[in-house]
């Protein structure tokens, strides 16, 4: 009893979680709102830049360092998924773990020498990591099949609402453990590393293994995201691992809000049904979609639902940190 | 005969990602911004250059000029509408530029549709240096680069503007109390950088080809190519244009034709965690 | 404590929010009327193989309804964007399938892209019309898994190993008879459909008694080739196959600039457009390349086909709408014999396919590949000439002019 009033209490009294959680639940029922397969298809797609933006967001968001090779880790995730199925024959539901702990790895092993990175350095190294796995894929073509990438990959359900559920099942379990460590003490040392490095290591603060954590978490996440949409689409191939993705994943969670969580999941949602929404302009489409991009990171630049979570009530909390 | 192929192609090269590798470099460097709509001015610079060389006959110097004038003023509204809202925050004008490349992208797509462009060459024929034939455009893209490079030199090290362009690249705000529009700087800085862009764009048209993505693979090279020779520092820049011109030649010449994207980016990302300030670099930029 | 009550408006934003989601969400759910026939065009419609299509479609749709029809249903053109990414290809075929609820795919390129989407045909029951796909790999899995695989047919080209076989036969028996050319080098793209090719062209140049003395892949981005035809001129080769399905301007640019003194021509999709000769600043002067049609009496449908093309869009017709054309046909064709548009009524009649086309005759082998032969479909081969013109030089019955070298160019002393 003590318990579940207090996991009440946390929600209620936090607008990140009860946002979260209101939607969430919203987007359980979905399938029970409508039949149109082509939306939840959709929806699935946002789904999974959910994860992908929220797993990006534990780790730059929360520290400041700006990764701009996070395809690396999905890529690892969704090669990793083509190779263990294709080749071992790994369920699709096993894959997931086992190509989190792939992405992982990679998180570790590309975390260690980008850790004294900062600002410019850093998004040029991740940058390049990633790009040197998308060139290696071109390069090693026979056995990634090159540009063309990896097929015939089994489903991970049996049909579109399955994969929807499934996703968003991965969606909850992504946010709920991200979100309890953000507030946890890790996520609270990511944002002093953000305020001031220096001042946190001063403190006494062992700076570079919550880093060193926080880049596998990430990973880790990404790799999961990665293993879904591969198995999802039955096909991966370097645009997973592509820096244009890289930069979507970005302007997703700085659209959203960086730091955030909440913001980031939301801000996939909104941008991948309104990209889809516009399709009925046809040709223009692009044109108007990088046009609003431009317009919200120029004027919302701590975006678009940090704005409006800042400001909901608190509910049933005493003056805690007033 | 091998050993000079590398040698001219490698120069040529060299000379193309110098070019706008040092306008790059000139603008972090002055204005502290790293601008990825750089790749956007090269391409914006090519494809005016095609409209009013091919589709409206005006003189194909002129039209480059043209090109060059336009991204200019371009350049300047961009500095003075966005960038300066949001100068101090890297994560934004690095998100915000690409974003501003992405839509430059659709603009041109939408209005001269996907297909390629070729605009005709200033040199038209094909020499043989050295017993290596080349188109001479591309001999000529070498000789433009050095002398545009050359005269930036001059101008930063014996007229006033560039003494006062080096004051606010050191301390923007000591530069500001010496009495130095250091806004004006930037802007200017800015204007010069997407200048030299669209020169490039200009000239590479004839022996590369002209596509609304264009822009995205050399911008990712200058931004390697300006923090491998020291973010802000135009000498490292110009060196660092050379290691990559010629390490890319050396590769597709002598190990494979494949590799050549390759090496260029792990020697990058070794540079990056062994010596992050860069080569040439006394300090780091952030 | 006091400052929770000024933010009373807020749990309204968030509202607002969630109803413009509602919203959203709403307006994919709009009604669809039953009455006409939906074909899916399914490319890269950016791009110019692409805008080929639809406008193949077009002509081919427009034609059909002002004569009624398929049994009666006016066809309704439905189109999706791969953005050339198998990815994006696969989004786009959720889209024609579920959202527009097309009861046929036409379109298609390049070979990994609809090797990507062939899992998607069974699941939603959707004959497939390749136009411009190449890959044997495409045809040996219809065979392999024919109750999974059996809604794919090749309609618009021939698959890689014929493409690669005719362009063998006119590279030997007519260029390389008449100017004693022995030794060639081969640079092909990477690939799906090209993959393996290097071996192939090995065999079947050995078997015409020519020498392949270099296979070279090259990615399709590649902005500089100077080191791989530096390589070339020094190969001893006597002429440069080329096999490529992308943009192919800059090859021919640097080609030329580079002044390789060699024939050089092949596969290579740009090369077939009427404007590659301005696209590539004329550098593609003396350049072999090769269509399934020109404007030549193949079929007595062609040279109409051709012509209204031409009157219609101001430009030559890109294998992909010829393609995409002849497919629509060779549907309603199916659909007519068949008395039915349900997949598995129709595929039994495609299969039976014998249908005189704007390309040849259209048949189909057990496979589900596309007949291949004079009597069927075959390949045209050409030469880019100064001042921008087309001449066709093989079969030789069907020429229209004889092979002009620029001066450069150095032929074997016979």
């Amino acid at each position: 009893m003590n318990i579940v009033t207090r996991i009440w209490g946390t929600l209620i009294s936090r607008p990140p979680f009860y946002v979260m959680a209101i939607f969430l639940l919203f987007m359980l029922l979905v399938p029970f709102l409508t039949d149109d397969l082509y939306l939840i298809g959709v929806l699935v797609l946002a789904n999974v830049y959910a994860i992908f933006a929220s797993s990006w967001d534990i780790l730059s968001g929360y520290s400041g360092k700006e990764n701009f090779g996070h395809t690396l880790f999905i890529g690892a995730g969704a090669y990793g998924a083509a190779y263990l199925n294709l080749y071992l024959g790994v369920p699709p539901m096993l894959n997931l773990l086992l190509c989190g702990l792939i992405g992982a790895v990679f998180g570790v092993l590309i975390g260690i020498p980008c850790l004294p990175l900062v600002g410019p350095y850093l998004a040029l190294a991740t940058m390049a990591a990633a790009s040197i796995a998308e060139r290696l894929t071109m390069i090693l073509s026979k056995y990634t099949g090159g540009e063309e990438g990896l097929y015939g990959l089994d489903p991970i359900t049996d049909g579109p609402v399955g994969d929807y559920y499934l996703s968003l099942i991965l969606v909850i379990i992504t946010t709920i453990i991200l979100m309890a460590i953000g507030y946890s003490k890790q996520g609270l040392i990511l944002r002093s590393i953000k305020e001031d490095e220096t001042a946190s290591e001063a403190a006494g603060i062992n700076t570079t293994r919550y880093k060193l954590v926080a880049f596998a978490i990430s990973a880790f996440f990404a790799g999961m995201g990665g293993a879904f949409y591969a198995h999802y689409q039955m096909y991966t191939g370097p645009s997973s691992l592509s820096i244009i993705m890289a930069v979507t994943i970005i302007i997703v969670c700085m659209i959203g809000g960086m730091g955030t969580i909440v913001g980031p999941v939301l801000a996939a949602y909104m941008l991948t049904v309104s990209n889809e929404f516009l399709r009925s302009i046809g040709d223009l489409r692009l044109l108007v979609y990088t046009g609003l991009l431009v317009v919200i990171v120029l004027f919302l630049p701590r975006g678009v639902f940090t704005v409006i979570l800042e400001r909901l009530p608190r509910f049933g909390q005493k003056s805690r940190g007033v | 005969m091998v050993a000079l192929e590398i040698l001219i192609y490698g120069a040529v090269l060299s000379g193309i990602y110098a070019l706008l590798a040092v306008g790059f470099a000139l603008i972090f460097g002055v204005a502290r911004v790293i601008n990825l709509t750089h790749g956007a001015f090269y391409m914006l610079g090519a494809y005016i250059t095609y409209a009013l060389s091919v589709l409206l006959n005006v003189p194909l110097i002129l039209s480059i000029i043209g090109g060059m004038a336009i991204v200019f003023l371009l350049a300047i509204c961009l500095d003075r509408f966005i960038i300066e809202r949001i100068r101090t925050t890297m994560i934004n004008v690095l998100i915000t530029t690409l974003a501003l490349s992405l839509f430059a992208d659709q603009v041109i797509l939408q209005i001269f549709g996907p297909d390629n462009r070729n605009i005709p060459a200033v040199i038209s024929d094909r020499v043989t240096l050295l017993g290596v034939d080349i188109a001479g455009q591309r001999l000529l893209s070498l000789i433009i680069s050095v002398a545009v490079i050359a005269t930036l030199w001059l101008i930063i090290t014996r007229t006033r503007m560039g003494n006062a362009l080096l004051a606010t690249a050191q301390d923007p705000e000591a530069a500001q109390l010496m009495g130095i529009n250091t806004g004006r700087m930037f802007m200017i800085t800015m204007g010069i950088a997407a200048m030299m862009a669209a020169l490039a764009g200009g000239i590479v048209g004839s022996f590369l080809t002209v596509a609304p993505e264009m822009g995205m693979l050399p911008i990712i090279k200058a931004f390697s190519i300006v923090i491998l020779g020291g973010l802000g520092s135009i000498g490292g820049s110009i060196i660092a244009a050379l290691l990559i011109g010629y390490l890319e030649t050396i590769v597709a010449y002598l190990i494979s034709f494949n590799a050549t994207e390759l090496v260029p980016l792990v020697v990058i990302f070794i540079t990056l965690i062994f010596r992050p300030a860069g080569i040439f670099g006394k300090r780091r930029g952030f | 404590m006091a400052k929770k009550r000024l933010h009373h408006s807020c749990p309204g934003i968030l509202m607002t929010t969630l109803l413009c989601f509602f919203g959203l969400l709403l307006f994919f759910n709009s009604a669809y009327a039953a009455d006409p026939v939906k074909i899916g065009i399914i490319g890269p419609m950016q791009i110019r193989p692409g805008i080929a299509m639809k406008q193949g479609a077009m002509m081919a749709a427009d034609e059909i309804n002002a004569k009624g029809g398929i049994l009666g249903r006016k066809i309704e053109l439905h189109y999706a964007d791969t953005e050339f990414s198998p990815e994006k290809g696969i989004t786009a075929l959720n889209k024609l399938a579920v959202k527009d609820k097309v009861e046929v795919l036409i379109g298609g390129m390049t070979s990994g892209i609809v090797l990507a989407q062939m899992p998607y045909l069974s699941r939603y029951q959707l004959p497939f019309l390749g136009v411009a796909v190449a890959s044997s790999t495409l045809t040996k899995l219809v065979k392999e898994d024919y109750d999974k695989n059996k809604y794919f047919f090749r309609v618009g080209i021939l698959k890689d190993q014929l493409l690669a076989f005719d362009m063998v036969n006119f590279i030997a028996n007519y260029v390389g008879k008449k100017y004693g050319i022995k030794k060639v080098a081969i640079l092909l793209e990477k690939a799906k459909w090209t993959e393996g090719l290097d071996q192939a062209f090995t065999g079947l140049f050995g078997k015409f008694g020519m020498e392949v003395v270099m296979a070279e892949f090259f990615e399709i981005k590649t902005n500089d080739y100077s080191p791989i035809f530096s390589k070339v001129k020094k190969s001893g080769a006597q002429m440069t196959v080329e096999v490529h399905s992308h943009v192919s301007e800059v090859f021919i640019k640097q080609y030329y600039d580079q002044k390789v003194p060699l024939p050089v021509g092949g596969i290579a999709l740009a090369a077939q457009s009427s404007d590659f000769w301005e696209r590539s600043g004329g550098k593609c002067v003396g350049e072999f390349t090769s269509n399934f049609i020109y404007r030549i009496p193949i079929t007595p449908k062609t040279i109409p086909f051709w012509d209204g093309y031409v009157k219609r869009y101001k430009d030559d017709p890109l294998v992909t709408a010829t393609g995409t054309y002849d497919a629509i046909y060779v549907y309603k064709d199916a659909v007519e014999r068949a008395g039915s548009f349900k997949a598995d009524i129709l595929i039994p009649a495609l299969e039976k396919t014998n249908y005189v086309a704007a390309l040849g005759t259209i048949a189909f082998e057990a496979d589900h590949d596309l007949k291949y032969g004079p009597d069927y479909v075959a390949i045209n081969w050409a030469q880019w000439q100064a001042p921008g013109k087309v001449t066709i030089l093989y079969p030789e019955d069907r020429a229209t002019g004889t092979v002009q070298f620029p001066e450069w160019i150095k032929l074997p002393q016979k």
